[in-house]
């Protein structure tokens, strides 16, 4: 239960600075720490308290006990593609920076309507 | 022998080709630029080579590793989405065509890697038969469109790109988070297997998954209020870019919705609640539109009123309402990606988007202004062209509920058209009868580009002078998602 | 299958394009494509004429048939719209020979001979659907048209096509909720569905097909794109725009009204009045007003075309008013008056624009004189100003005396009265035209104006004799109009080749007796005139204005303003703008799309993530309240 409840409370943390916060440094790090929040939740899906790793490496693991492999693969693919979204993300700061001369969100808006 | 009519294909190849491009570069500098060609080229025709296999079974499944469903990952085609894979795969053809004489920015390889990544993430959303590979093509054809918009690294385009990041990664947690969710409650993530599974859970459990998976993809799909950053992508992106965009990709994100949506949660209710969502979006889009003065950004908002319109056949949810909403999807892939073509080849001339300075280019650029006016018809709904026969379809399958909604929709829909015509007869009008402005020289686009262009405008005239092909093709398909053909075929198939 | 329909309605589209392609070879291809393809039409047309078909198969849609079918109306109309088209566009060979830009004219051609293929359409249409889809080409064509260069025509195309836009969308909601109901649209069908449905939703089909009729044939209140396309169109496509595509309008209702709605009318569903249902009594006051407004907006105008557009909407109005009768009489009238209008408003329109063609303005006080220099072009218009005031020995007096008869026999006082003022007015403004632009003095810049070539001479010799013809024997086209009137189920109406026998229903009337005395007495006053005239020839400058000798440079004879004391007495009418109002709402519309519904894109990324979170809250919350907030 604290699991779920880490990983809401990450997402609702990393939501609120995407919407709240001006910086965009601070609001990448506002998308990364929802995106952590995910993963969190994933993994703790398939947790099972005092489970196994799911490799049948040992005879006499009881199958019940393992911890379900498949979020945790998801978990993998998932952060991969959040470190690929983040690393554009902080290029794309950087070539904001270097035309508008500044990283406050409300003076980039030189598109709208 | 190896049976080449293997939907994986489709995703196989382009991908293969992503990674060639990439290293193409170390040999060649001028190979990258055609390999997209082949590789579409190829996915046409393989694309092709299903067809019979999907009339004759109804729907085509392919595994991967040989495991069998659920635990596989696999591919499912049935007509839904194979005309949708065609589609993507042929617009992929045509653009990468038309890049070849279009983009002149370095770095080149990269582009032409990330197009044909975007293009192969597209048909992989599409023909996809698992949530989080849903969930993965999105990402991959998000990030690769995020570098797409960025491309041109100018003040408005890295603008755009990073707007539509954020947006994008957001939606693309919720949908994650959804997926999860469902996956939570029956252990499963193919969506046939879902869809059996789900029938008893409860309805906070289903539908609060459905409620996130809905933004994430209504975040692609461009539904209001959903789409802020579509308009500024659009025309930041590269015109054979926006073409993609606008003409594929949010239709696939639509598609996902109307496949999640039909399949797993099959719920009359719902259907009020997406139609809300489609009128908002197509006054929204249309609105908007007509007051736009960069003429990249005026197509860019058409976009959204035509995801609206086509959403909101969907929200019929009856098979005249379905077919309607194929046609529909068929009218504005042709024809809006198209428009955007045949644009990038103007603003090249012109080298300007503001709508004023488009005055008189009709007359010069005759091929381009023709396929244009075309586009634009048929994208109103004027007879002949194929469009007419789309917004007849919807306006018949909305009036057969004659409640007083529905009455009021269709109003709101052809009040919309009204607008519609009035901001494309706008451009046309300045195009073909107004007084060119500067004395710039103004010549047609080059022969390459308008190739691209005359093959879509061709294919638009021929469905529009013979659409009963189509006609009978989306109806079909339009039963089948109705008669949830679907789970009973991939059930039948040994999907599962 | 009998292929002579489709024929005739593949012709014009076919011919369309190979014109195109023929001038890209040379221009005289292109022309003489473009006539021999419009002959061709008329050609198939007379072959298969007064001939009926009944539904002919061209084509399915969604499982329904699209069907084409013919009966003695359309004939009509087929007549009309072929022939106008033919003489318009041999008129355009020389009168569009000054425009440079070969794809302009290549395409002027092609969009003629598309719209004239979208004109049989409509009339051939046997089913709702193919009426819609050719009256939706017949639209974006002649836009296209219409729109030829320059601020002023553009903002009349746009209003044009905004405007039938709008008419053709009320179209498709009523034809979408016929479908709904009948599953079918082929004319009779639809005609045994609507007899059989309750009163509402017929009067919602009659309002919403209605408008669109309404807006193509400029009926009052959704009249204001005519006057400025009408005007503003090249001058051979006016007589195209006026003389034919308006028709379609009144074929329209002729359809609805008779065709589909028949019985619904007959079983008096509605409350009538003067023995009319209630609802075309509103139509016969609508247009009665259009006569009368748009008469009055007529005198007013300045400009020779405009003039002439207005001119169109009054006349239209008796079409429509003819129409909406209900009686043979009426009927017969309303349609009959559709082919004289047809045939003399062109024949206006072709006069107008040989004067253009050789004096370049078409504002009536820089005119003046030109009898002398173009006589044949003031013989033309002085025989279409006769026609449309309803002069007896030509067409307009007869289809005219029919609706007032009719109106008469009804005991329709106020509709017969506005009628009658219409008229008169027509009097006034048709005087105007030729006073100022034949008679009175002639202005320097035109001395050396001749008339106009042969090419552009033929149209008008033809639509002169046509003119006359019609006028002195009506029952050429009464054959037409009773068998097909017979059709639609109305009484006959007693006919000869000369008027109407004694002992008819109505009064007799003979045109030929009228004609001949009216022939003899203009011949005695001639002579009378010849004996004892006392006159002597004098120039026209021998006279003094202001104790001042004319002079050439001076302009002596009235032309500016020439009713103004009777504008001064008709002036608070206009007041009332329609089109200010429509601006007015455009306008709200526009400033409320502006600032209240674009402005959501606000530019602002912490917006635009505020948006997405207020929907997954409010989506999620509606799941956890059990899917129940509506």
């Amino acid at each position: 239960m604290i699991y779920y409840l880490g990983s809401f409370l990450l997402i609702a943390i990393g939501l609120y600075a995407i919407i709240i916060k001006k910086n965009l440094i601070k609001i990448l790090i506002g998308l990364n720490l929802a995106a952590s929040g995910v993963n969190l939740l994933i993994v703790s899906i398939g947790y099972i308290k005092n489970g196994t790793a799911p490799i049948f490496s040992k005879i006499g693991i009881n199958p019940s006990a393992m911890v379900d492999p498949i979020p945790q693969a998801l978990t993998l693919t998932a952060i991969v593609i959040d470190a690929s979204e983040l690393a554009l993300a902080v290029a794309f700061v950087v070539l904001l920076y270097r035309h508008y001369g500044t990283l406050d969100i409300k003076k980039i808006r030189s598109l709208k309507w | 022998m190896v049976n080449l009519a293997n939907p994986i294909l489709l995703i196989a190849i382009p991908l293969l080709f992503v990674f060639l491009i990439a290293f193409s570069s170390a040999f060649s500098k001028s190979i990258a630029k055609y390999l997209p060609i082949f590789a579409f080229g190829l996915n046409v025709v393989i694309a092709i080579m299903i067809i019979p296999d999907v009339l004759k079974n109804g729907l085509v499944i392919a595994t991967t590793a040989g495991f069998k469903p659920p635990i596989a990952i696999d591919m499912v085609v049935d007509r839904l989405s194979l005309f949708l894979a065609i589609i993507a795969s042929l617009l992929g053809f045509v653009v990468s065509i038309y890049n070849v004489f279009y983009i002149d920015e370095e770095p080149e390889e990269k582009f032409y890697a990330l197009f044909t990544l975007l293009v192969a993430g597209v048909i992989w959303m599409i023909i996809t038969g698992d949530l989080f590979n849903l969930f993965v093509a999105f990402e991959v054809t998000s990030i690769a469109a995020f570098g797409l918009v960025g491309f041109h690294r100018d003040k408005g385009a890295v603008e755009a790109g990073f707007k539509y990041l954020v947006m994008g990664s957001i939606g693309g947690s919720f949908l994650l988070v959804g997926v999860i969710m469902l996956y939570a409650a029956t252990g499963t993530l193919n969506i046939v297997d879902i869809a059996q599974k789900s029938a008893e859970l409860t309805f906070q459990q289903k539908f609060l998954a459905y409620a996130l998976i809905f933004t994430g993809l209504g975040i692609e799909g461009a539904l209001f209020p959903l789409n802020a950053w579509l308009p500024d992508a659009h025309p930041a992106a590269p015109s054979s870019v926006s073409s993609i965009l606008s003409g594929i990709m949010t239709t696939a994100a639509i598609y996902a919705i109307f496949r999640i949506t039909n399949t797993i949660f099959d719920y009359n209710q719902i259907y009020f609640f997406l139609m809300f969502f489609a009128l908002l979006t197509l006054i929204f889009g249309e609105v908007a539109a007509f007051f736009q003065k960069d003429i990249k950004r005026m197509l860019a908002y058409s976009t959204i009123g035509q995801t609206g319109l086509f959403f909101f056949a969907f929200t019929l949810h009856s098979t005249n309402g379905l077919q309607g909403a194929f046609m529909q999807i068929i009218n504005h892939s042709l024809s809006k990606s198209m428009l955007f073509l045949i644009v990038g080849g103007m603003i090249m001339q012109v080298g300007s988007r503001n709508i004023d300075d488009f005055a008189g280019v009709g007359r010069k650029m005759k091929v381009s202004a023709f396929f244009l006016a075309v586009g634009m018809f048929s994208l109103m709904g004027l007879p002949p062209f194929f469009g007419f026969w789309s917004k007849l379809k919807i306006i018949f399958a909305a009036l057969q509920q004659t409640n007083i909604l529905m009455v009021a929709s269709v109003v709101i829909i052809l009040l919309m058209s009204v607008v519609e015509g009035a901001y494309f007869f706008k451009l046309l009008q300045a195009m073909f009868f107004g007084k060119p402005k500067q004395d710039r020289e103004i010549k047609e686009a080059s022969l390459g580009m308008l190739t691209a262009v005359v093959v879509l405008g061709l294919i638009l005239l021929f469905v529009s002078f013979y659409p009963t092909p189509i006609i009978d093709f989306t109806h079909q398909a339009a039963s089948d998602l109705m008669n949830k053909n679907y789970i009973n075929l991939a059930l039948k198939l040994g999907g599962l | 299958m009998n292929m002579s329909l489709e024929l005739l309605l593949a012709t014009p589209f076919i011919g369309g394009l190979l014109t195109y392609i023929g001038g890209k070879v040379h221009r005289w291809v292109r022309n003489i494509f473009a006539v021999l393809f419009s002959l061709l039409t008329l050609g198939e047309m007379s072959l298969f004429y007064n001939t009926t078909f009944k539904g002919d198969v061209w084509g399915s849609l969604f499982g329904s048939k699209l069907i084409l079918q013919t009966n003695p109306i359309t004939w009509l109309f087929l007549l009309i719209v072929t022939s106008i088209s033919l003489l318009v566009i041999v008129f355009s060979v020389d009168d569009m020979k000054h425009e440079e830009d070969h794809i302009v004219l290549d395409s002027y051609y092609m969009q003629l001979l598309f719209v004239e293929g979208a004109m049989i359409g409509i009339v051939l249409a046997g089913d709702l659907i193919t009426f819609f889809m050719f009256w939706e080409i017949m639209s974006w064509t002649s836009y296209f048209l219409i729109v030829h260069g320059g601020k002023k025509s553009m903002d009349a195309g746009y209003k044009y096509i905004i405007m039938s836009i709008i008419g053709a969308y009320a179209m498709f909601v009523a034809i979408a909720m016929i479908y709904s109901k009948a599953h079918s649209l082929v004319y009779p069908d639809v005609a045994l569905v609507l007899s059989q449905s309750s009163p509402t939703f017929t009067i919602w089909i009659i309002i919403l097909l209605g408008v669109g009729f309404f807006v193509k044939a400029a009926v009052m209140p959704l009249h204001t794109w005519l006057p400025d396309a009408h005007s503003e169109a090249p001058s051979p496509v006016s007589p195209l725009l006026s003389g034919v595509l308006i028709k379609m309008g009144a074929y329209g209702l002729f359809i609805i009204f008779y065709g589909l709605m028949s019985a619904n009318l007959a079983k008096n569903i509605m409350p009538s009045i003067f023995s009319t249902p209630v609802l075309l009594y509103i139509v016969q006051w609508l247009a009665a007003l259009s006569i009368v407004l748009a008469t009055f907006l007529a005198i007013m105008q300045e400009d020779a075309k405009r003039l002439l557009a207005y001119s169109s909407i009054s006349q239209i109005g008796y079409v429509v008013l003819g129409l909406a009768t209900g009686t043979s009489l009426g009927v017969a009238g309303g349609l009959f008056h559709a082919l004289n209008h047809a045939i003399f408003k062109s024949l206006l329109f072709l006069a107008v624009g040989a004067v253009i063609y050789r004096t370049g303005t078409r504002n009536l006080s820089d005119l003046g004189g030109l009898v002398k220099k173009m006589p044949f072009t003031f013989v033309a218009l002085v025989v279409g100003i006769i026609a449309l005031a309803g002069v007896p020995p030509l067409n307009g007096f007869v289809s005219k005396w029919m609706i007032y008869e009719a109106l008469l026999q009804k005991k329709e006082v106020f509709l017969l009265i506005m009628a009658f003022v219409g008229s008169t007015g027509a009097f006034l403004y048709v005087y105007r035209l030729v006073h100022s632009i034949f008679l009175g003095q002639l202005s320097q810049k035109h001395e050396n104006v001749k008339d106009v070539p042969i090419l552009m001479q033929i149209p008008m010799w033809v639509l002169v004799i046509a003119t006359v013809i019609y006028g002195i024997f009506p029952g050429l086209a009464m054959d037409v109009i009773v068998k097909g009137m017979k059709m639609f189920g109305f009484a006959p109406i007693a006919y000869n080749l000369y008027g109407f026998p004694q002992g008819s229903t109505m009064g007799a009337l003979k045109v030929i007796n009228i004609a001949s005395v009216l022939m003899i007495s203009f011949v005695v006053a001639w002579i009378f005139f010849l004996l004892f005239s006392k006159s002597r020839k004098v120039s026209q400058y021998d006279n003094y204005a202001a104790g001042q000798v004319v002079t050439p440079e001076l302009k002596y004879n009235y032309s500016f303003g020439f009713y103004m004391s009777f504008g001064r007495v008709i002036k608070p009418i206009f007041k009332i703008s329609i089109e200010r109002i429509y601006n007015y709402w455009v306008d709200a519309a526009k400033i409320f799309g502006d600032y209240y519904m674009r402005r959501v894109y606000t530019g602002n990324l912490e917006t635009y993530n505020s948006y997405i979170v207020i929907v997954v809250t409010i989506a999620a919350a509606a799941v956890l309240l059990g899917g129940k907030i509506w």
